[in-house]
């Protein structure tokens, strides 16, 4: 029972960690990529598409992947080189998220609600029965255990890690020094787009289906992880954790009590509120301080 | 080029792009392009009924879009306008059903009044949040509106909920209080006065009134706004507050208006149309009515090509999407300011 | 002029730069050699265009016109990195190491590694931190250090990439005597080790000291290049523009000063980062009807002692009074209620929204206190305003960003003059601009001081010695002197308190 619960917390938390690990590498290189949450819509809907028809999970994964990147780089595009409004780039990437996958998956699939794809292969899950919770695992959620441990080698081990913070604090210090800031965002918002890729396809292949809008508020409830760890991997993850944990209890508590399942539906988006309510953000207080 | 002209030029050309990729998208899609292009494009105005419609799907967008452009032009990103929309539908609502009997004089004021109170104070909480402990209103906002969609949801498919019709759909208000119409048998109705009437008074506070000053200054500086005197954490307050209080009223007027009741969803998507109404009208309150014009157009136009000629509605949602990459990007159109280069 | 054989390292030919924000014109066609093996300075006042020049060799900015060749090859970096590939090295006046990061991670920020070249990179670092005797760790933050010691990183920093031309952009301004001595050695010992060294300074002495060779430059262009022998000290000082101005037979001003209006009590303010106090102890009075110049070279806490006293910076300890009111901590808007205004900070960021219009940049105080706003008397009276103090605009509506400097200091200026205030805080209020409306402003301020009580900061000694009835000097946050300025003072007996070598000594 337990070991059950803190499994499905683990699968939940899944996409949830993968995507406050792009999100975080955006935020530290000082462009908050707030896209997260379309990219992995996009990257749900084409992993689990072309895993159907190619029958294979790495070649699905992949896709989910390129698509991320791909949307990725058009946010990076525009902010860059059309010098639109970052946030408001974001915010169209959810949007069109939205009305591309419903409109495809009505035009090839009619149905504008759940797509089964049965011939779509299962990615293959872990059978460790001496360590209950750690079973039936796939290799998305062992890879969002691995990442903040990535990540923290990234940042603390290479340079590029060393950059990105740089530019993140002081990107004027950082051109000074020799960075080519814009290069150092360019990546890290491609690798934005392969964490989200990862999140999108943690999403959908394991169930071999898509629903509308089946992200649901993931992307953005792993800014919340972002900001609740204040730029620190481990506590991002576990932060990440714990909303996992707070939706698989919005999940479990509709199976096991009378409550509307919509008011439990409620409690990952209250919770993160207050979390961001309660753990303001240190950037943002250090920006406003300067004038206050 | 001047000013002015430029940027109405760039508003149209942003448009006009955002048209042409629907254009593209109908055709690569649809069997018979050119029956959806037309349905698409033109069935608007080929009958009262659906110009009405299209002026009637205006009102609520109107207001949502005012809504952004005074948190906007404040430098208050919010991003919940979703959740206020219909949580102003359900205070109303609620309000207009518990007074029932009374005279429309008194429960529609009321009705408006208690809609706007309730997005005020939910947008009013990111605003004080962000002005006193630095939390980020773009995502304090954006959370507590999902949840409050739902919460409505819950409400309205539960203890609100209109049994007898067997609808996802609240109580409906009496017949006495639903505002007049206008060219029946379209839903257009007097609403549409009243969020002119906004729009004039909001383009009023914001250029002739002290408090709309300091908005502008803050949004423009929140440094220069303080070194003025300006108190700059009241203005993240008071614009959250006014934003999500028109936003709210957008939804009640939609229910006074057309609907008589909260529908499940009814909503879904003024929030959003209303952000990308803003950014088009580059956040001036009597810009926002052409722009509001524009998305119902497009609303409208998909809605009514989705019943003549079997087109996806989401298509607007992509015009919608395309809106929103290009309408900020200052490198558009910038060759015609005399050669500027990007970068 | 020098016409000789030595190799020219870098050679730029009449570069020209406009800066297109606001318009000015910062170089006007510069042409200048550097000499490899030579310490080459570049002397000027200013706003002669030096620290732009340095910009553009270092690929910080690009030139919108003109050429450059290094060792006979076309040179024109696109970014920084282009030119600390090619071996240009630039210590910038305002120091670029980042605070929060350690002393290690910002040297190897600048040391360009790829992806996991990390562990290598240490080593690398230790030998050069070895060699160069950094004389700190490498695991303490940046913020926890002097400005004497972020300047050593930044210069090994620098060094680390082993830069054929290092430029070292007003590097003693930031430093006391004793680190400044240190500095040149290590200027020596770059000359020694072959490399070429441009070094920019409006200083004369430390220019001739330690020169192989002197370029003068003037608003935006070299006016003149001489080898070392071929000038003296008291040859060189004509040749700067301004520098003479301080002669100019100004003897003291009658003070007029009556009531104390400002009272500033053992004060303490935060610097720019943690751990830091920019401001240390200081007290003062300024009375009505004087102006109080307080000056000192930049980087010595009077724009902080400013900032902080129009509550724009955290007030650690002490008391500030207006008149007998405690206004410690308060906020501009309070302040501005009682009558205290300020021009202070950057001009186009604090003092100025370049993104709204002129008038509503100058209505800020004007509407304070009522709620409607009609437009016609506001736009006469902005009118009035604007053409008493001989502003020149096309229309209200423009932005104020499309004024030109001069323009846009008088507005604000008036802006802040027509509430009459009691108290006027001024922070550089002739910077960047051009003679005729330097003038204009002094004459306004002057004008202005019988009724009120006028706190100036700024950190050219001419306008100090030519305003001001009193003078306040600081150094390293501490005021080292506070005397009227009653014609004894001489700008060298100013410029020993400016550095610090009389008076106070601090550890």
């Amino acid at each position: 029972m337990i070991e059950a619960f803190v499994n499905d917390t683990l699968r939940n938390a899944t996409p949830i960690v993968l995507a406050a690990c792009g999100g975080l590498v955006t935020r530290l290189s000082g462009w908050l990529n707030i896209g997260l949450e379309g990219m992995i819509l996009l990257s749900a809907f084409s992993g689990v598409v072309v895993s159907s028809a190619t029958s294979s999970v790495v070649a699905g994964t992949l896709a989910a992947i390129a698509t991320s990147i791909a949307v990725s780089l058009l946010i990076f595009v525009m902010v860059r080189y059309m010098r639109a409004n970052l946030y408001i780039t974001g915010i169209a990437t959810n949007l069109l998220s939205g009305g591309l996958t419903v409109m495809l998956a009505d035009l090839w699939f009619r149905s504008k609600g759940t797509v089964v794809f049965p011939e779509a292969p299962r990615p293959a899950v872990s059978s460790l029965d001496f360590l209950g919770f750690l079973n039936n695992l796939n290799f998305f959620d062992y890879l969002a255990i691995a990442s903040p441990l990535l990540l923290l080698f990234v940042l603390r081990g290479t340079s590029f890690g060393l950059k990105l913070i740089a530019c993140g604090i002081d990107e004027e210090s950082a051109y000074y020094s020799g960075v080519n800031v814009n290069r150092v965002r360019l990546v890290s918002f491609i690798i934005a787009g392969v964490f989200s890729g990862l999140a999108g396809a943690s999403l959908s292949l394991p169930l071999g289906l898509f629903v509308a809008n089946m992200s649901g508020g993931r992307g953005w409830i792993a800014l919340v992880a972002v900001i609740m760890g204040r730029d620190r991997p481990f506590l991002i993850g576990f932060s990440a954790l714990m909303l996992g944990f707070v939706t698989e209890l919005s999940i479990f508590l509709q199976v096991s009590t009378q409550i509307s399942p919509k008011l439990l539906l409620t409690i990952p988006y209250f919770v993160s509120f207050l979390i961001v309510a309660i753990f303001p953000d240190r950037r943002a207080m250090l920006e406003g301080k300067k004038h206050e | 080029m001047k000013g002015r002209a430029f940027t109405v030029a760039r508003a149209l050309f942003t448009l006009a792009i955002a048209l042409a990729v629907g254009f593209v998208v109908i055709v690569l899609t649809e069997e018979e392009p050119l029956e959806a292009t037309s349905a698409f494009f033109l069935s608007v105005f080929t009958n009262t009924f659906y110009f009405g419609n299209l002026l009637s799907a205006s009102i609520p967008l109107i207001f949502t879009g005012l809504a952004a452009s005074i948190a906007f032009s404040s430098s208050s990103f919010n991003l919940g306008l979703e959740g206020q929309v219909y949580l102003g539908a359900l205070t109303g609502t609620y309000i207009g059903v518990r007074m029932g009997g009374t005279s429309p004089l008194i429960v529609v004021p009321v009705v408006l009044l208690s809609g706007f109170l309730s997005g005020a104070l939910v947008a009013g909480i990111s605003g004080l949040l962000k002005g006193f402990r630095g939390v980020n209103e773009l995502i304090s906002s954006l959370l507590l509106s999902n949840g409050i969609v739902l919460v409505v949801d819950y409400i309205i498919e539960g203890p609100f909920n209109d049994r007898p019709s067997g609808l996802a759909a609240s109580t409906s208000l009496g017949k006495e209080v639903i505002l007049p119409r206008i060219l029946e048998p379209s839903s257009l109705h007097s609403g549409l006065f009243l969020a002119l009437i906004t729009a004039v008074l909001l383009w009023a506070f914001m250029f002739r009134s002290r408090p709309g000053y300091d908005f502008r200054v803050t949004g423009k500086s929140s440094i220069f706004a303080y070194y003025g005197g300006i108190n700059v954490k009241a203005v993240y307050f008071w614009s959250m507050f006014l934003s999500g209080g028109l936003a709210a009223v957008g939804g009640t007027v939609d229910v006074l208006g057309v609907h008589g009741r909260v529908l499940r969803g009814f909503s879904g998507g003024y929030g959003w149309n209303g952000i990308a109404v803003a950014l088009i009208a580059r956040n001036h309150p009597l810009g926002v009515i052409p722009a509001a014009l524009f998305f119902a157009y497009l609303e409208s136009g998909a809605q009514i090509a989705s019943f003549e000629a079997g087109l996806t509605p989401e298509i607007s949602r992509i015009v919608q999407s395309v809106v929103f990459y290009l309408v900020t990007a200052e490198a558009v159109l910038s060759f015609m300011k005399g050669g500027r280069k990007v970068d | 002029m020098v016409s000789r054989l030595e190799e020219i390292f870098l050679s730029v030919r009449n570069v020209q730069k406009t800066y297109r924000s606001n318009g000015v014109r910062a170089l006007d066609g510069v042409s200048l050699d550097t000499y490899a093996g030579e310490v080459n300075v570049l002397l000027g006042e200013n706003a002669a265009g030096k620290t732009t020049l340095m910009k553009i060799i270092a690929g910080i900015e690009r030139a919108d016109d003109g050429e450059m060749f290094m060792k006979g090859r076309n040179y024109s970096p696109a970014n920084p990195v282009d030119a600390i590939r090619a071996g240009v090295g630039l210590v910038s006046q305002k120091l670029r190491v980042i605070p929060q990061l350690t002393v290690g991670e910002n040297l190897l920020l600048g040391m360009d590694l790829s992806g996991f070249e990390r562990k290598k990179g240490r080593k690398t670092i230790e030998e050069a931190v070895h060699r160069f005797g950094l004389g700190i760790e490498l695991p303490v933050r940046v913020e926890d250090l002097s400005i004497a010691q972020r300047q050593k990183v930044e210069i090994l920093r620098v060094l680390i990439r082993s830069p054929e031309l290092i430029v070292f952009d007003e590097p003693t301004a930031v430093l006391p005597d004793n680190d400044r001595e240190e500095l040149m050695n290590i200027i020596a010992r770059l000359k020694e080790g072959g490399k070429t060294v441009v070094f920019i300074t409006h200083k004369l002495q430390e220019a001739y000291r330690i020169a192989d060779r002197i370029s003068i430059m003037a608003k935006g262009k070299i006016t003149g290049t001489f080898l070392k022998g071929e000038v003296t000290e008291r040859s060189l000082r004509t040749l700067v523009a301004g520098e003479d101005l301080a002669a100019s037979g100004f003897s003291g001003r009658k003070t007029t000063a009556t009531g104390e209006v400002l009272r500033v009590e053992s004060l303490d303010v935060e610097g720019r980062y943690r751990n830091l106090i920019a401001v240390k102890n200081v007290s003062f009075v300024s009375r009505a009807g004087e102006i109080l110049v307080i000056t000192g070279i930049s980087g010595n806490g009077q724009e902080e002692l400013i900032e902080s006293l129009f509550g724009m910076r955290r007030v650690l300890s002490g008391r500030v009074y207006l008149e007998d009111t405690d206004i410690t901590g308060w906020t501009p808007a309070d302040l501005r209620k009682i009558g205290v205004v300020a021009l202070i900070g950057d001009r186009d960021t604090t003092a100025s929204c370049p993104g709204l219009s002129i008038i509503d940049n100058v209505v800020l105080n004007r509407v304070r206190d009522r709620f409607f706003l009609k437009e016609k008397p506001l736009k006469t009276w902005t009118r009035e305003l604007l053409s008493t103090y001989g502003v020149e605009y096309s229309s209200l509506d423009d932005q104020a960003g499309t004024l030109s400097g001069g323009n846009l200091q008088k507005a604000i200026l008036a802006r802040e003059i027509s509430g009459n205030p009691r108290l006027i805080l001024l922070s550089e209020p002739t910077r960047g601009l051009d003679v005729k409306h330097a003038g204009m402003v002094h004459r306004t301020l002057l004008s202005l001081k019988q009724n009120l009580s006028i706190v100036l900061f700024t950190g050219d000694l001419d306008e100090a010695i030519s305003i001001a009835d009193r003078i306040l000097i600081m150094y390293d946050g501490e005021v080292v002197i506070d005397l009227p300025n009653a014609g004894k003072i001489g700008r060298s007996m100013l410029n020993r308190y400016l550095q610090g070598a009389a008076g106070v000594e601090s550890t």
